[in-house]
């Protein structure tokens, strides 16, 4: 009995919930794996979460006024800096990871350096702005959350800006937008990705599966 | 590498079954959408997009109920239509599964509207579709209201608002091609293409490979869309839902034996 409580808290995991995002197709997803979403915007849950998924989409400085009206900057820095839960950011909640935007007054997390900016592209056609749609990414041997054999695989994107001034060992994809875009970036506990895997068929869900398994 | 366009099955919904009209006008029902996302998700089609026809002449939104069920189903991005007027209906489609919303040519009327909107969910989440007839002699002209009201703004117009007030993508959409499956309307898409940054996707008339082949090398487009070609098969045009793998298109540069069609 009580193994089976242990093990029911150990397959919790956190959607954080502010407002802008996504959470029915992140949550489907955690079921189908065999884990228990807690899809909330309150503190308790961050505080008890073992994996945190921090979505989002529109701005940067909305997504973070949101987190801090809900009093969860300090739990998730807790979480992630003092406690290493591993954590996923996806899309926005990937450059909320980083010191701030181009588009926003306010500071991201600063768990990682870097920061958002927009997109620059020529005045070439096929490079549009948001850069929305499938593209290949290119994975480098040592990530956590892809396995080998998913460079040339097809990821979901959907954004305006994008992440810069990465250091280049935290750089685990790449993608080519004309200019190259970084896909996804890890250390320690820290994960993100520019794309939506809860979007991106089976190879999206195995990049969850992955981050899950952790 | 170049990106490769999306192509993207369009599905109306009514009275919460599916429905395929020709000219905007004759509907008729083709089954279920719910069981109709599931065989895109199993195709792995690029994206669907999904409109309540009725929702914007009967003032509601589409149900969310109804979109919740099909976002739990749908493993690729979802754009949903149907009567979205304010920040907060957009939100809450978002929040049920949907990956953008679609808003309808009316909105160009209260362009703060989109503003809002875009303002709420990012501007990658907001696509805009503008339904438009050829007028000989003239500009294309717009319609609201599924093709029932005509707008005084013309097309070219309207699509410098869509952009201008944070609409992330334009879906063209040409009236009298719906359902015709004889091609898309190249004159009016690149055109429009070539006057905005952000993505634009064609919709009406596609009815072959050939089709978006063509619409694709002569304009390069982010996006190819299309209904009666995903659901229909055969001369007698019996209802059939496909999805042709990505390979199965050629949109290559290189291949000039196709004929790409005079303006």
């Amino acid at each position: 009995m009580l193994s089976d409580l242990r093990s029911d808290v150990d397959r919790s995991v956190c959607v954080v919930d502010y407002a802008s995002c996504n959470v029915v197709s992140i949550s489907r997803h955690v079921v189908g794996l065999g884990y228990n979403p807690v899809i909330s915007d309150r503190a308790a849950d961050v505080k008890k979460a073992r994996k945190i998924i921090m979505p989002g989409i529109g701005h940067f400085d909305v997504a973070m006024k949101q987190l801090r009206q809900r009093d969860l900057i300090s739990v998730l820095n807790e979480a992630v800096l003092e406690r290493g839960v591993p954590i996923l950011g996806i899309c926005l909640g990937m450059q909320l990871m980083t010191n701030g935007s181009e588009e926003s007054c306010e500071s991201g997390f600063g768990w990682i350096n870097g920061s958002a900016h927009r997109i620059k592209v020529s005045d070439d056609v096929r490079y549009k702005i948001p850069h929305i749609g499938w593209s290949q990414i290119e994975v480098k041997d040592n990530s956590k959350l892809f396995p080998s054999g998913t460079s040339s695989k097809e990821f979901y994107f959907a954004h305006s800006y994008a992440i810069r001034d990465i250091e280049p060992i935290h750089i685990t994809a790449q993608t080519t937008y004309e200019t190259p875009i970084i896909a996804a970036i890890e250390t320690q506990n820290i994960f993100g990705v520019q794309f939506h895997p809860e979007k991106s068929r089976e190879q999206g869900g195995i990049v969850l599966r992955n981050f899950l398994s952790l | 590498m170049t990106p490769r366009p999306r192509i993207i099955p369009v599905l109306l919904v009514r009275r919460g079954g599916l429905v395929k009209s020709f000219g905007f006008k004759k509907h008729i029902y083709i089954g279920d959408p719910i069981n109709a996302v599931r065989i895109f998700n199993e195709l792995q089609a690029d994206e669907v997009i999904l409109i309540d026809i009725d929702a914007s002449k009967e003032s509601r939104s589409i149900d969310p109920v109804l979109v919740k069920e099909i976002g739990e189903e749908a493993m690729m991005p979802l754009t949903i239509g149907g009567g979205i007027r304010n920040a907060a209906s957009a939100l809450q489609l978002i929040r049920c599964g949907a990956e953008r919303v679609l808003l309808g040519t009316n909105a160009i009327r209260s362009p703060e509207t989109i503003r809002q909107i875009s303002d709420a969910v990012g501007s990658s989440s907001v696509s805009i579709c503008l339904d438009y007839k050829i007028s000989k002699f003239r500009s294309p002209s717009l319609y609201s209201h599924s093709g029932l009201h005509k707008l005084n703004t013309d097309l070219w117009h309207a699509a410098k608002i869509a952009e201008e007030y944070g609409a992330g993508e334009i879906i063209l959409q040409s009236i009298e091609r719906d359902g015709s499956m004889q091609g898309f309307d190249f004159e009016t898409i690149s055109r429009i293409n070539a006057m905005v940054t952000i993505p634009v996707i064609g919709l009406g008339g596609a009815g072959t490979f050939d089709d978006f082949e063509s619409l694709y090398r002569h304009t390069q487009l982010s996006g190819m869309a299309a209904g009666s070609f995903f659901v229909f098969q055969g001369k007698h045009k019996g209802v059939l839902i496909s999805y042709p793998s990505v390979k199965s298109f050629n949109f290559s540069e290189d291949a000039s034996s196709r004929k790409i069609p005079n303006l």
